[in-house]
């Protein structure tokens, strides 16, 4: 479908939503919670405060989605601002407590075997902790982009940048990242898979 | 354009023609081959990580469980909304509530004397002459607690009080739709405001989450102990601190809000409340016939009672 056919059925989508109709919130709910669980793991490292944040943030679209209005921003970047949100409130409330760290045991992948899961998990810990020393800006259009999957024109309403802004952005990420990774000893099967798209 | 910013721009176009499955890594550098040494290793970066998300998924139980909770709130709030048509508007249902009753003696009292006033001035036939401006005040319903810019999170749980209350008014039973409402509208309190927001705001966020948790208080008082009262009652202190709200200091006889205050009367915070017996209804005629509270009102599809 084009581009123009996706937005124009998410509109629909939104708008019938917002009426309160089951069906489309359901949709949007199916459609949306991966990339807000994706974006938030992101940004935490943690699967568990993934999963619940997650769930948060379809609640405050519930109690917000009557004031959205297209003109403002797309749906996908008026999300995100709620969910970047969330992760900023909870981290607030984790510096308070005290709580560290990411966790990523027990994190479900969707792999074939236990030695992919494994690979896979190792290669996720790995980039959760470089992403997790990159600066605020890096951080949040790795998130935006990588995780939940946005254009770059999505990333720059979400965060109130210009597009050029956000490549220049991603461009260091990507760099810095890659120096703190290095150069994977054995490259997993999900890059290799991945390259030949 | 310098060579930076070509290269950010090449990454980027590669990067979503690989996502998007127009191209492969391959193919990409070999339409740009000056740069291939850059781009390589950036771009198997960008299409790793871009992998490495996207084979990672929330669990299928908590997706359900969202999905439940997504659905069962979003039928709260509709019948919620059908409730509000239902019920006297927010400033009248304060009005009626316990701490509001002297406010309402006050405003008969001014309507009486308004008239009286009136009825003697009428034989003069010069009314108007601007004489009796505190009447005049003590008759405008108390519309002015919502304070200018007003956050719409603070407006948002004020609402969910102002229901509760309405309800309360009404005598009906607060059920886990209206406490969950109240619990959400208090989280996205904490979520919607930050200290960068200013002053002038974090100054509205104390009054209302005090009147939230007082609400709470005389709830957990007046009807069997539930655990969505507690679990509101969790919420509205978790973010009470979160603010740095010290909602204990608030527990002595103090009035949050102090609309009128009568030398003469016992201490304000006796909540016994009667909400079937709505307190003089002389006044100020009550809205649109005050259902009586039948099963219709009370439970409709999906509330819990």
């Amino acid at each position: 479908m084009s581009p123009n056919g996706e937005a124009l059925d998410e509109r629909v989508l939104v708008d019938t939503a917002k009426s309160g109709d089951e069906k489309a919130l359901s949709e949007l709910y199916l459609l949306y919670f991966p990339r807000v669980y994706r974006y938030i793991l992101a940004r935490t490292g943690n699967t568990y405060d993934a999963e619940d944040l997650a769930e948060e943030v379809f609640m405050r679209v519930l109690e917000a989605i009557e004031r959205f209005q297209w003109r403002e921003a797309p749906f996908s970047a008026w999300l995100f601002r709620i969910a970047h949100n969330a992760v900023i409130s909870q981290r607030r409330k984790d510096t308070a407590r005290g709580k560290a760290g990411p966790l990523l045991d027990g994190i479900p992948v969707d792999s074939a075997g236990p030695e992919d899961l494994v690979e896979h998990r190792l290669v996720l810990n790995e980039v959760m902790a470089a992403a997790q020393r990159l600066p605020e800006a890096q951080r949040q259009v790795i998130a935006l982009r990588f995780g939940a999957g946005l254009t770059v024109a999505e990333t720059a309403r979400a965060m109130n940048k210009g597009e050029g802004n956000v490549k220049v952005i991603q461009h260091k990420a990507i760099a810095r990242l890659r120096e703190m990774m290095g150069q994977p000893k054995k490259r997993p099967k999900v890059y290799e898979q991945s390259e030949t798209a | 354009m310098s060579r930076a910013k070509r290269l950010e721009e090449i990454l980027e176009e590669c990067v979503t023609a690989h996502s998007e499955g127009r191209r492969s890594l391959e193919q990409s550098l070999s339409l740009y081959p000056a740069l291939r040494s850059e781009l390589e290793p950036l771009l198997r970066t960008a299409i790793g990580l871009r992998s490495t998300f996207h084979t990672t998924s929330p669990s299928p139980a908590a997706q359900q469980r969202g999905l439940a909770r997504f659905l069962s709130d979003a039928r709260a709030r509709r019948n919620l909304k059908t409730l509000r048509r239902q019920s006297p508007p927010g400033w009248l249902a304060r009005f009626f509530a316990p701490q509001y009753r002297m406010g309402l003696g006050a405003v008969a009292a001014g309507l009486a004397i308004t008239a009286v006033a009136i009825g003697m001035a009428g034989g003069l036939g010069d009314g108007g002459n601007g004489n009796d401006p505190g009447a005049v005040e003590n008759v405008t319903p108390p519309t002015s607690t919502a304070a200018p810019r007003t956050p719409t999170a603070v407006q948002n749980l004020r609402d969910q009080i102002d229901v509760i209350r309405a309800r309360r008014a009404l005598g009906h039973e607060i059920g886990a739709a209206d406490l969950e409402a109240l619990t959400q509208a208090a989280r996205n309190l904490q979520s919607e405001i930050s200290p960068e927001d200013g002053e002038g705001v974090l100054a509205q966020v104390g009054p209302v989450i005090k009147e939230a948790d007082d609400l709470l208080g005389e709830i957990a008082l007046s009807q069997p102990a539930t655990p969505e009262v507690e679990t509101a009652q969790d919420t509205v202190r978790d973010v009470a601190g979160g603010f740095g709200i010290d909602l204990n200091a608030t527990d002595t006889p103090t009035p949050v809000e102090t609309p009128v205050t009568e030398p003469t009367t016992p201490p304000a915070s006796e909540p016994t409340p009667v909400p079937s017996n709505p307190p003089t209804d002389a006044p100020t005629s009550p809205p649109t016939a005050v259902p009586t509270p039948t099963s219709d009102v009370r439970e409709p599809p999906g509330f819990s009672p």
